[in-house]
């Protein structure tokens, strides 16, 4: 991880169309655990939306690409496949590389999602899921995005300050 | 908020209402969208898009409701509904944005952009729309629409099926008022050319959004490549305009780009390459302050591969000067007449009429604040000249 503690985030002056590319990464994130909950629960009562087998596939993705982001945290990794998802847990669990990495934090998102993955993995094999499972997934999966919009507050006020100021006539 | 199996039907109900809202904010953006005039070419594409997107949008809508009704955890449903208000927030920011600031940019602009585009073949079909923004930048809004539209399925197919790329060139108002300026842009439109036609940083360097020294290989190569690409199309006006502009620190660079000095001796070497010189720099190089990048050009082992391929794509539009055609452009324009052969060489020779002008002892106020419109004039008959060539052609 030496190359990823070498720079200090930038994104403090990055550009608007920076910016612009940040927050849409992040709300695809946010869209995609968005999804990731809406398939536990039309799931739960049966339900024919058509979306359904899309949301199914998103909260697979997102569960595996997290796992795999945060063994990729741990063994210093050059390359990996899910740069955003990385990107925001290596904020969360290093304070924006303020702090290094915390045992407990990464505990606690290690073992949320591989329960997430065990409960999609179960969901895709079409099988029965307990309802004490799918309930401590879902809260796991609304914390974990709680966390990211308070994580990025400042990028958040910042892109939409950036609306504010562009000017009204030339 | 009370989540409680008696409070259920109430919530429901408001759930669904504020659900149902967005029908009526998609119905005015549909209008807005309609009515509103977006300069330049691609106002067909941004409608096309706007308006398909408003229409899957009502389909998914429905659907949502109906997914809503569907399921019992309220608590989701009401992360769902926050959900879909983050991102009409955005959608609606962003289209407001393009339909308010789109309207501030001269159609000479537009005029100079098209014209640069049309010199190169396959780039020619990139489309964009320029606004007045906060800092000179070029975004992918269809990409961004894509992602922002992940929890409508229909929608992202419709945007990935009709529109897949659509860029937004933010320009900030100080370069708008003053042609000689608006070969900043062409760094924007080498940006283009890369992410849509060339990708040919991505065939050396990694793109990575957890800043690690391999994405600011990535980030810099591109930086240096779309310098080179403005270059090659805009001969040493561009260089000149990017040294002027830093001294007067009305462009500021986010460490995500490489430092002045870097750039500048950048350019420099293009330009000897091109067989074109950049005196300005060689004065005015001494005064530049020690900049400190997160990484030197050096580290970017693959920039030279990178160039030489961004040149064989561009090769047909390089700039070559004539010094005919240039003395020709300066005699008019130091009567204060427009030059409408070639905006490349009206650009090129302006800074040095302007100065002429001003020696001869015209007052410099007057110069100064007649000459952009000059060039604007000049650029507007060009562009006229070129469009009504055949008509012309048949006139004589």
């Amino acid at each position: 991880m030496s190359q990823i503690e070498n720079f200090r985030d930038p994104t403090a002056d990055f550009t608007f169309a920076e910016l612009y590319e940040d927050k849409h990464n992040r709300i695809d994130l946010r869209n995609k655990i968005s999804n990731a909950l809406m398939a536990i629960s039309l799931y739960e009562v049966r339900s024919r939306s058509r979306n359904l087998p899309k949301y199914i596939v998103d909260g697979l993705n997102l569960s595996s690409a997290s796992s795999e982001s945060l063994r990729c945290l741990m063994e210093r990794c050059e390359k990996h496949n899910h740069e955003y998802v990385l990107r925001v847990l290596k904020d969360m669990l290093t304070n924006k590389g303020t702090a290094p990495i915390t045992e407990e934090k990464y505990e606690k998102y290690k073992v949320g999602f591989e329960m997430v993955n065990k409960l999609f993995n179960a969901i895709n094999d079409r099988r029965e899921i307990e309802k004490e499972r799918a309930l401590e997934v879902k809260n796991f999966l609304m914390t974990f995005d709680r966390d990211i919009q308070m994580a990025y507050e400042k990028e958040d006020s910042l892109y939409f300050g950036y609306f504010r100021r562009i000017p009204a006539r030339v | 908020m009370d989540t409680s199996e008696e409070s259920q039907p109430e919530s429901n109900d408001i759930i669904r209402r504020r659900i149902e809202s967005f029908f009526r904010i998609l119905r005015d953006v549909k209008e807005e969208t309609q009515k509103s005039k977006i300069r330049g070419l691609a106002e067909y594409n941004f409608k096309r898009l706007i308006l398909g997107i408003a229409d899957s949008l009502e389909t998914e809508l429905k659907n949502t409701i109906s997914e809503i009704s569907e399921i019992t955890d309220q608590t989701v449903k009401i992360h769902r509904s926050g959900a879909i208000h983050l991102v009409f927030e955005d959608f609606l920011y962003e289209v407001d944005a393009i339909i308010r600031q789109s309207q501030q940019i001269p159609d000479e602009l537009h005029y100079f952009v098209g014209d640069m585009l049309s010199r190169l073949k396959e780039s020619s079909n990139a489309r964009y729309i320029l606004i007045c923004g906060p800092d000179l930048s070029t975004a992918n809004f269809s990409h961004g629409l894509i992602r922002l539209f992940h929890i409508f399925p229909e929608a992202q197919e419709y945007i990935n099926s009709t529109q897949r790329f659509l860029w937004e060139i933010s320009i900030p108002p100080f370069l708008l008022t003053n042609p000689i300026d608006w070969p900043m842009v062409i760094h924007e439109i080498g940006h283009i050319i890369e992410d849509q036609f060339l990708k040919s940083v991505d065939k050396y360097y990694y793109a990575s959004e957890i800043l690690a020294e391999s994405d600011i290989r990535y980030r810099y190569a591109k930086e240096f490549q779309a310098d080179y690409i403005a270059t090659c199309l805009m001969g040493p006006v561009f260089g000149v305009r990017v040294l002027i502009n830093y001294f007067t620190r009305e462009i500021r660079i986010s460490a995500t780009h490489p430092a002045w000095k870097e750039r500048l001796d950048a350019i420099e070497e293009y330009l000897k390459s091109m067989m074109q010189s950049f005196p300005e720099y060689k004065e005015m190089s001494a005064k530049l302050p020690p900049e400190k990048a997160l990484i030197g050009r050096d580290r970017i082992e693959h920039l030279p591969c990178i160039l030489s391929e961004t040149f064989n794509h561009i090769k047909d539009a390089v700039y070559q000067p004539s010094s005919t055609e240039e003395e020709k452009a300066f005699k008019r324009l130091i009567r204060f007449a427009p030059y409408t052969d070639d905006i490349r060489i009206l650009l090129n020779v302006s800074e040095k009429a302007k100065k002429y002008i001003i020696s001869e002892g015209v007052e410099r106020e007057l110069v100064e604040r007649e000459f952009p419109y000059l060039l604007r004039d000049a650029i507007r008959m060009s562009y006229l000249k070129k469009f009504f060539a055949s008509v012309f052609n048949k006139c004589s």
